[in-house]
């Protein structure tokens, strides 16, 4: 992958540590901690994938959450195929596989690169496990991301709707502090829904 | 000495908890993984994770014996620094060969792992005796042809018809490694054949002292500039691969440019030294074309220096 920083890097200062891919560059100076963003870096290069640096902060929360979570099962619920990726990161770091993890996704999920391997076998569950069936009925005892954003209103009340009655899990809304998004903000509370605003506006609840 | 049988042996204590950062510390991130030492521990139809472990040289020291052992294990992914990714896949694509990073993306992924094999336990089924070393020594290293293509012309340019020889002086991380790893830059001069050679520093590290001195005395010697030995290793053995032949202390660099099959004198001002260059002189065990010039036990410095430059 020819990776901004190699474009770019007779222009740049020389520093320690560097991040970067064809749309992403993070220099290690001081303002950010380049290893939280790190582990993901390996999950997005591993199916050829490369976002920027406020959706890369969300997969990082999403990656750290899924990692502590030591859930023995779970589901994924994607209110947007958009975010994909989103629901990938959670599937390996929850330990996804044929036996373990249950994905919901509305139709229209973009598809993921062929590959060999561990990657290709992690995929591979991960793609056969998605259910597409607009009805979603799933355990509500077991650990539950519901991931989407705030793109139309229909996709919030999908959200929320399935996040209500959650015993354990996250909610995760890229975007939510999105100026326009304030009838989704609104709908959140009257469901008695108040979502965490991190520094990039991504809006998490987290139900243990 | 050379019962390389229980030497192995021996070397899978280095794993124990118990003898520290001073044993075989893995990498952090391969720490949460299960460890595997032995090949009748590994479960069919499950990933192994054969982790690099120790400095470059060792690590490609120990992938001498990697294509023996890919028959015995179903599936290997071999973990590594990234810096060390573009050799390794040429070298060995018959395997994955991945990052730390990666495989911190699979520490959830363990039911599908057999656990953490570390590449210094592989010897023990390949090389226990001497002449497992002598046997099996054949280049496994492959290095980058068209920059080393690149690299000669460049040189070559410059100096036309001369010979070229790759030099390196100092290694070592430690102290007391320092000492025993370096050659005084004033003694490596004195070694050079000044009318028909043209030297090429492979030395990693500030360099801008000798770099001085050479301007100053009108040496034969080229800096290539813009390379980070330390971290672009796949263009620093391209380097070494353009010269002729190696002229060099004990660092990483003679273990690639010896599994690459280059021709490296590998200077040993003492006695201490890396075991895997034994006691004596002459040929290396692990790699065919890499010699041994060691000072010898009440040689005075100026007589080693001497004799190194009636034979290098």
């Amino acid at each position: 992958m020819n990776s901004l920083y190699k474009q770019l890097k007779e222009h740049l200062p020389k520093n320690t540590a560097i991040l970067s891919d064809k749309e992403f560059l993070l220099i290690n100076l001081k303002d950010y901690n380049i290893n939280q963003l790190a582990p993901v870096q390996a999950i997005l290069e591993s199916i050829d994938v490369s976002v920027g640096y406020p959706f890369r902060v969300l997969l990082s929360f999403i990656d750290s959450l899924a990692t502590a979570s030591k859930v023995n099962d779970f589901n994924i619920i994607l209110t947007d195929p958009s975010m994909a990726v989103a629901a990938y990161v959670a599937w390996v770091r929850c330990g996804g596989s044929a036996e373990k993890g249950n994905i919901f996704a509305p139709k229209g999920m973009p598809n993921f690169p062929i590959k060999d391997g561990i990657v290709g076998e992690i995929l591979n569950d991960f793609i056969k496990k998605i259910n597409n069936n607009p009805t979603v009925k799933f355990d509500k005892e077991i650990f539950t991301f519901v991931i989407g954003n705030t793109k139309t209103a229909s996709q919030t009340a999908f959200a929320a709707t399935n996040f209500k009655d959650v015993k354990k899990g996250a909610l995760i809304l890229k975007d939510f502090a999105r100026t326009d998004a304030y009838q989704e903000r609104e709908y959140l509370e009257e469901m008695m829904l108040f979502p965490t605003v991190t520094f990039e506006g991504h809006g998490y609840i987290i139900k243990f | 000495m050379q019962n390389f049988k229980l030497g192995w042996e021996l070397y899978e204590a280095g794993l124990d908890e118990k003898i520290g950062r001073v044993g075989r510390p893995l990498p952090a991130v391969m720490r949460q993984f299960k460890r595997v030492t032995q090949i009748e521990d590994l479960q069919k139809g499950k990933y192994t994770l054969l982790t690099a472990e120790q400095g470059i040289g060792d690590q490609i020291l120990f992938l001498s014996s990697l294509n023996e052992m890919l028959p015995k294990i179903e599936k290997p992914i071999l973990i590594c620094e990234e810096r060390m990714l573009p050799i390794l896949r040429r070298s060995f694509p018959t395997i994955e060969v991945k990052t730390y990073g990666f495989a911190n993306s699979l520490s959830s992924q363990q039911e599908r792992l057999n656990g953490v094999f570390p590449i210094g336990s592989m010897m023990k089924y390949c090389r226990s005796s001497k002449e497992d070393f002598l046997q099996k020594r054949k280049p496994y290293i492959q290095t980058n042809e068209l920059k080393t293509a690149e690299y000669k012309k460049l040189i070559e340019l410059k100096y036309p018809g001369k010979k070229i020889v790759g030099v390196s002086w100092s290694g070592g991380f430690w102290d007391r490694q320092k000492r025993a790893k370096s050659i005084d830059f004033e003694e490596l001069i004195s070694l050079m054949k000044m009318e028909d050679h043209v030297y090429v520093s492979l030395q990693y590290g500030d360099v801008s002292e000798n770099k001085k001195l050479v301007i100053e005395k009108k040496l034969p010697m080229v800096f290539i500039d813009g390379i980070d030995f330390k971290n672009q290793i796949d263009e620093w053995v391209a380097l070494a691969a353009s010269c002729e032949k190696i002229i060099s202390v004990s660092t990483a660099l003679v273990h690639f440019a010896g599994a690459a099959g280059k021709k490296v004198d590998l200077i040993l001002g003492e006695s201490q030294s890396p075991f895997i260059w034994g006691l004596e002189e002459g040929n290396s065990l692990p790699y065919e074309n890499v010699t041994i010039y060691r000072q010898r036990e009440k040689e005075k410095r100026e007589d080693y220096i001497k004799r190194l430059k009636g034979v290098l």
